[in-house]
């Protein structure tokens, strides 16, 4: 049994209370820019973008001030790590999920939370390779990419590597979204964020 | 734009990372400035010049337009000023200073911003209205580049990759009519509003290249005006859409002649590019295309000398719409 302190002190290392603070004000603005927009192709882009700031968040939100010191604790982290990501998860699937019912339509159902997903596991991967400050630049890069590259010419909508274009009912986008989450939330779980020397609080 | 886009976008994420220092500023800045500027620059709005991502309307011939770059650099670095300026406001000691820069720089910023909406359009760049697009606006000169073939054909010099391709598809099409009387004698990229040559001796077409569609886009903007050109009449002298304007006498294509629909068909044959359903558009599934299929097939058929016998007597009138569908051999 993990100590409710310890507990307490993890998450208060990682602030998560202003991350989970942060997801809810994103989706709330979200929710209020998707009832704003009445083009459909602005509709778009907001279910496209606006979910890097989420997986953007929690990506950022792996950092511990304290590095190796906590790592030589007695105590595994891989429970702690797990119950954090869960929780950050589990908030920001909620807000997106509510923050999506101002998109009306068949074609943008729980695009918010799929996008949202598959950003947040490119987020945690980050994590591992890039140190956790600047795990965000991951998804943010990637979610540029999926703009763009239709635009350019580089890619075809259609193609896989843009699964975030791809509509709500279409499967394999979601698989690939959720393999991705996954992949993330075991990386960070087992391996946690790479440690690189920061200042930042 | 985008240059001086990227200090100023570096400068609002150091400032607002400068008043509010925490692990999430620099992400959601960051993706609140790509999601911003993608959002305003998709507004019909004169404000979408604020964001170096606006559409704007871009031609060879004409240049980008609206071209507001200077306002748009001006803005910019205003703001990078204000911002900046901004940063010494925390500092008790340098708080007069700090208010005499930033309010410089804001008084930059606001006529920066002032000047946009003076010039934008008020509809955005992409949305001109045909008024806005050629108001007081003089073609950029430039030297068309030519090459020899017994069709020659001349394109903007932006073009010339496509050159060698465009004139051997162009002298296939044109190859059993080149030299019969009324036949244009040359083919040039653009069209009469914009080179002023207003003569029934060329052919217009113009070239939108973009790589993936190339061959149905030379189809479409090349080959199915010329073709219209040449078997219905000359182009129209005050068409100045961009493409040559489609000079079949009505806008129902079903209601031109049925031969010269035959030769029309023909003609794109020699291309050897796409099947002539293609070809002729999407227009044409009406029930004129089926009826007029065989008499496509026995024209084709004939032999090459009989082609030609046929055109050289007939070509006149076929193009005149005196020749019917029953007149074909």
């Amino acid at each position: 049994m993990i100590p409710a302190r310890l507990v307490w002190l993890y998450l208060r290392a990682r602030l998560a209370g202003l991350a989970a603070t942060c997801l809810l004000g994103v989706a709330a603005a979200t929710w209020f820019l998707l009832g704003l927009s009445d083009d459909r192709l602005l509709t778009k882009l907001i279910l496209i973008v606006l979910p890097l700031a989420p997986a953007a968040v929690i990506g950022a939100s792996l950092r511990s001030p304290f590095g190796e010191t906590e790592v030589t604790a007695s105590r595994p982290l891989p429970p702690l790590r797990l119950g954090h990501l869960a929780g950050l998860l589990a908030v920001a699937a909620l807000a997106l999920a509510a923050a999506n019912t101002a998109a009306p339509g068949e074609d943008f159902h729980w695009l918010l939370v799929r996008n949202g997903a598959g950003y947040a596991g490119l987020a945690l991967v980050g994590g591992r390779l890039v140190g956790a400050a600047a795990s965000w630049v991951v998804p943010v890069a990637y979610g540029m990419f999926v703009v763009v590259a239709p635009v350019a010419g580089a890619l075809n909508r259609d193609s896989p590597w843009l699964w975030p274009l791809h509509p709500p009912a279409e499967r394999p986008a979601a698989i690939g979204a959720l393999a991705l989450l996954l992949a993330g939330v075991a990386v960070a779980t087992v391996f946690g964020p790479r440690a690189v020397p920061d200042e930042a609080p | 734009m985008g240059l001086v886009a990227i200090p100023t976008h570096a400068a609002l994420g150091f400032a607002l990372g400068r008043y509010f220092p925490s692990r999430f500023t620099a992400p959601l800045v960051t993706v609140a400035l790509f999601f911003g500027q993608l959002f305003v620059g998709a507004q019909n709005a004169w404000y979408a010049f604020l964001s170096p991502m606006v559409s704007l309307n871009t031609s060879v011939w004409y240049g980008v337009r609206p071209d507001l770059t200077l306002q748009q650099v001006f803005f910019l670095l205003g703001l990078i000023g204000l911002l900046l300026a901004s940063l010494p406001l925390r500092d008790q000691r340098n708080r007069a200073a700090g208010g005499a820069s930033c309010l410089a720089a804001a008084l930059v910023t606001v006529a920066g911003v002032a000047i946009i909406w003076h010039d934008a359009p008020p509809r955005g760049g992409q949305d001109l209205s045909r008024d806005e697009r050629f108001r007081n606006r003089q073609v950029i000169p430039y030297q068309p580049v030519c090459r020899d073939a017994p069709m020659p054909v001349c394109v903007h010099p932006a073009y010339q990759p496509y050159l060698d391709e465009t004139t051997a598809v162009i002298n296939r099409l044109v190859a059993p009519v080149v030299g019969l009387p009324g036949v244009p004698t040359r083919a040039e990229q653009g069209y009469p509003a914009i080179t002023g040559n207003t003569d029934a001796t060329t052919l217009w077409f113009d070239i939108q290249p973009q790589a993936q569609y190339w061959e149905q886009l030379l189809t479409t903007s090349v080959l199915y005006p010329l073709t219209t050109q040449v078997v219905f009449m000359p182009a129209d002298g005050n068409s100045r859409s961009g493409s040559v304007r489609n000079p079949c006498p009505s806008s129902n294509p079903g209601s031109c002649a049925d031969a010269q629909q035959v030769i029309m068909r023909w003609l794109l044959r020699q291309t050897g590019l796409a099947d002539d359903r293609y070809q002729v558009g999407p227009r044409f599934t009406d029930p004129a295309y089926d009826r007029i299929t065989p008499t496509v097939e026995r024209f084709a058929a004939l032999d090459p000398a009989q082609q030609q016998k046929w055109l050289r007597a007939h070509f006149a009138d076929l193009r005149a719409g005196k020749v019917r569908l029953e007149d074909l051999p």
